[in-house]
């Protein structure tokens, strides 16, 4: 009897003593699929980053670095080789090797696979298999920015084969696995015992869908959560001030702009386009409304992006007075518009300063709050006035970026404002092909000089990416944006 | 004996008029709960009648400098994320629930009772269908079959009122067809008919008004019910649109603000809860007042 008692202690205690080396961290939303290569959704690469890799990453100083890529050169300038890390499988034992490597970028390429994200890697033709880690990664045209497309996260190496079953039952080379996913209720991850690059010393991740913000910052303030990403700035003065959290905000990848659609009649006029810019007080943002957790944006990429030219002077600064001369001068007094935004609080809480700002200057803003779906078929109706939209550079490299918001092939999906200049094409299409350092930052600085002045798009902020743990884990790495966070050295001691 | 008081009281000749200077209204005047609703109603009207001159604030003055301020003499509610006046917006948000309340009621009762009417009136085949159609209606949860009215309109304050008047049809058109179909029966109804009365008349000038009672006492429970719906529509982000001030949003966009401004929930959530109270007290009030028997 009394052994039995024993053994009923121990079995209560076995699995808390299991939860000891379990990581508990939170997500708002149940991701749609564990298939990188099916998705453009954060929440599933905030997983799939955890269970695939890819060939390449960019490190937190901004430099492009192998992954799965050991060594790699340009044979001409349309032929990458990549020879790939030696003795990689995925989970289930199969080889990572240069076939594998083709199937998998053929097959986010192949139009079948109707990948949400098969425009980061449109720029390949053919991949080649050379030996059994050697691939020739071959382009149609020069493609500057190949390598950081690859670190992309859509570009991660999926085991081809296992086709549509990798969206419930991920297969990847990563350093965790999927142990259990119950839907729109957690997702269980534990160490890859095999992992190429040495077994995480924590044992599981327990990534917990909690929509509410604030339930998940009761959580992390009473233990039950140990790390969380993106905390609203309204929230974050109290973490900091919590002696048992740490906090950190740093600058990511992202971007809010505000974007004008230059081809709609009320917005044609640049004069109505430059009151807009200088109705907005964009200090007033981030000081007041967003507790300083952003920094003040001119470009349309942030400084960690590479050649942003962070150094341009707004040429429309805040400046009600200027604004209402210029909507005086246009004709447009009197002016109502419409601003389109998707369901997200910050945004939505954004849009409505805007429409008090504007309202300042007589102009008078209606918010159309849509879900994503409804918002980006709005964006590309031509009927479209404003929209607001968060924006990652997800590549880390300006092309990403701005080749997207103002190249002419691009509208109305990306180049929702509808920009349109034959100078400004020439520059993206030349810093695009051109592998020179100097000349691509030559062109793109002359690109947001040309934008800036022409105001399609206004740049209201940077967001700071913001982390709040418990200090009992350590050694964790995240790369600009929470569905970076790389736990490979990380370490938990309760 | 109160039974033919009543029956007397709302039979048809009599109207509206005569039955609130009857036995019924002595009767609500003792229900001191129907008194402290019909009060509070009242002073929702008047609040949001003269909402310009009571609010100290404009409802959509953003002061961003005054952020989440807890309650002061400046400030008797707080501010809210944008640095507005909570006072002020709640007075405001009083408009909207009164509209709200009342406009889903008055649609859904006018076409309820239509329905009602006919179906019980003409019986056979057309109450068949009518009454099958309701059913329909009344076999999705409320809230549900609001959400997916909007869902096929889109979202906005008119779609939204919209949504909550379809909601509330079938009760009204059960209702008045169980009325009319005990009225149709009634000496009263059979000797207008012998008169040579037609259908139009029969249905208009004898058999509606036997359905005034019954008909105000769910209306008025339903508005309560309405300024819910309408609350939860907005707090879903399907109902009033920015800037507007409205309860069911302040709460929505407040939750977010929860663990540290709790004023944010505190004022509109007692203003919902208040004013909701209201209409029901007034309403099983007058219920009392007019049935005796339940």
């Amino acid at each position: 009897m009394k052994r039995l008692a024993y053994l009923l202690v121990l079995a209560l205690l076995l699995p808390l003593a299991a939860a000891q080396d379990q990581l508990n961290t939170a997500i708002g939303s149940n991701p749609p699929t564990l298939d990188p290569q099916k998705t453009f959704n954060g929440f599933s690469f905030a997983i799939t980053n955890q269970i695939y890799e890819t060939l390449f990453v960019v490190t937190p100083e901004g430099e492009i670095e192998g992954l799965l890529a050991d060594e790699w050169e340009y044979l001409d300038e349309n032929r990458l080789q990549v020879r790939l890390v030696e003795g990689v499988a995925f989970s289930d034992g199969t080889p990572l090797n240069a076939e594998a490597v083709r199937a998998s970028l053929l097959r986010l390429l192949d139009p079948a696979t109707a990948a949400p994200g098969r425009f980061v890697v449109s720029a390949i033709q053919d991949v080649e298999v050379v030996d059994e880690t050697t691939v020739v990664i071959v382009t149609a045209a020069p493609f500057a920015p190949l390598l950081a497309h690859l670190a992309h996260p859509v570009a991660a190496i999926v085991p081809a084969a296992a086709g549509d079953a990798l969206a419930r039952n991920p297969v990847g080379s990563g350093p965790f696995e999927l142990v259990e996913w119950q839907q729109s209720n957690q997702i269980l991850l534990r160490a890859n015992d095999d992992y190429w690059g040495g077994r995480p010393a924590i044992d599981e991740v327990l990534y917990r869908i909690v929509p509410e913000v604030s339930t998940q910052i009761v959580e992390l303030r009473s233990g039950g959560l140990d790390i969380l990403f993106n905390i609203p700035p309204d929230n974050y003065a109290a973490l900091q001030n919590d002696a048992n959290i740490e906090t950190e905000a740093y600058l990511g990848w992202g971007s809010v702009l505000l974007g004008l659609n230059t081809a709609n009649p009320k917005l044609a006029d640049l004069q109505v386009r430059q009151a807009i810019a200088h109705a907005i007080d964009k200090s007033l943002i981030i000081d007041e409304f967003l507790s300083g957790l952003a920094e003040p944006g001119v470009a349309p990429i942030p400084p960690t992006v590479r050649f942003a030219a962070s150094d341009l002077a707004d040429p429309y600064p805040y400046d009600p007075e200027a604004a209402r001369a210029l909507l005086a001068a246009a004709g447009a007094e009197g002016l109502a518009l419409t601003l389109d935004v998707y369901q997200n609080p910050d945004l939505e809480a954004v849009a409505q300063v805007l429409q008090f700002m504007l309202a300042e200057v007589g102009i008078d803003l209606n918010i159309r709050v849509q879900e994503f779906a409804a918002y980006s078929e709005q964006t590309v109706s031509d009927d479209l006035e404003l929209y607001l939209t968060s924006w990652g550079t997800v590549t880390l490299d300006a092309d990403y970026a701005l080749y997207a918001f103002f190249h002419s092939s691009e509208i109305p999906e990306n180049n929702s404002s509808r920009y349109q200049v034959a100078a400004v094409d020439a520059l993206l299409d030349e810093a695009r092909a051109n592998p020179d350092e100097a000349v691509r930052e030559a062109a793109y600085r002359d690109v947001q000089e040309v934008v800036l002045n022409d105001a399609p798009m206004i740049t209201l902020y940077y967001p700071l990416s913001t982390v709040a743990k418990r200090p009992v884990l350590t050694g964790e790495v995240v790369r600009f944006s929470w569905i970076n966070l790389d736990l490979r050295d990380a370490t938990l001691s309760r | 004996m109160s039974d033919q008081v009543v029956a007397f009281d709302s039979a048809p000749a009599t109207g509206l008029a005569r039955l609130w200077r009857g036995a019924a209204a002595r009767r609500f005047r003792r229900n001191r709960a129907a008194v402290v609703g019909l009060v509070l109603v009242l002073l929702l009207v008047l609040v949001a009648a003269f909402a310009p001159l009571l609010a100290p604030y404009a409802p959509d003055a953003q002061n961003l400098r005054a952020r989440l301020r807890p309650p002061s003499a400046e400030h008797w509610f707080g501010t809210d994320e944008f640095g507005r006046d909570i006072l002020s917006r709640v007075i405001f948000g009083a408009r909207i629930s009164l509209f709200t309340g009342l406009v889903p009621v008055f649609a859904a009762s006018v076409v309820g009772t239509l329905v009602g009417l006919v179906a019980g009136f003409y019986r056979g085949r057309v109450d068949a269908v009518l009454m099958r159609l309701m059913d329909v209606l009344l076999a999705f949860p409320s809230l549900l079959l609001a959400l997916a009215v909007v869902g096929a309109l889109g979202p906005g304050l008119r779609n939204a009122v919209i949504a909550v008047a379809v909601v509330g049809v079938p009760g009204y058109a059960r209702i008045v067809r169980s009325v009319v179909i005990a009225a149709r029966e009634e000496e009263y109804v059979q000797a207008a008919r012998a008169l040579g009365a037609g259908d139009g008349r029969l249905l208009l000038r004898e058999l509606l008004p036997a359905a005034f009672g019954a008909l105000s006492v769910q209306a008025t429970l339903g508005i309560g019910f309405a300024i819910l719906s309408m609350a939860g529509l907005s707090f879903l982000g399907l109902g009033v649109q920015p800037p507007t001030s409205d309860w069911g949003e302040m709460l929505s966009r407040g939750r977010r603000f929860l663990p540290d401004s709790g004023w944010l929930l505190l004022y509109p959530g007692a203003a919902i809860s208040l004013t909701v109270l209201a209409f029901n007290l007034l309403g099983d009030g007058l219920r009392d007042a007019l049935d005796p028997r339940g």
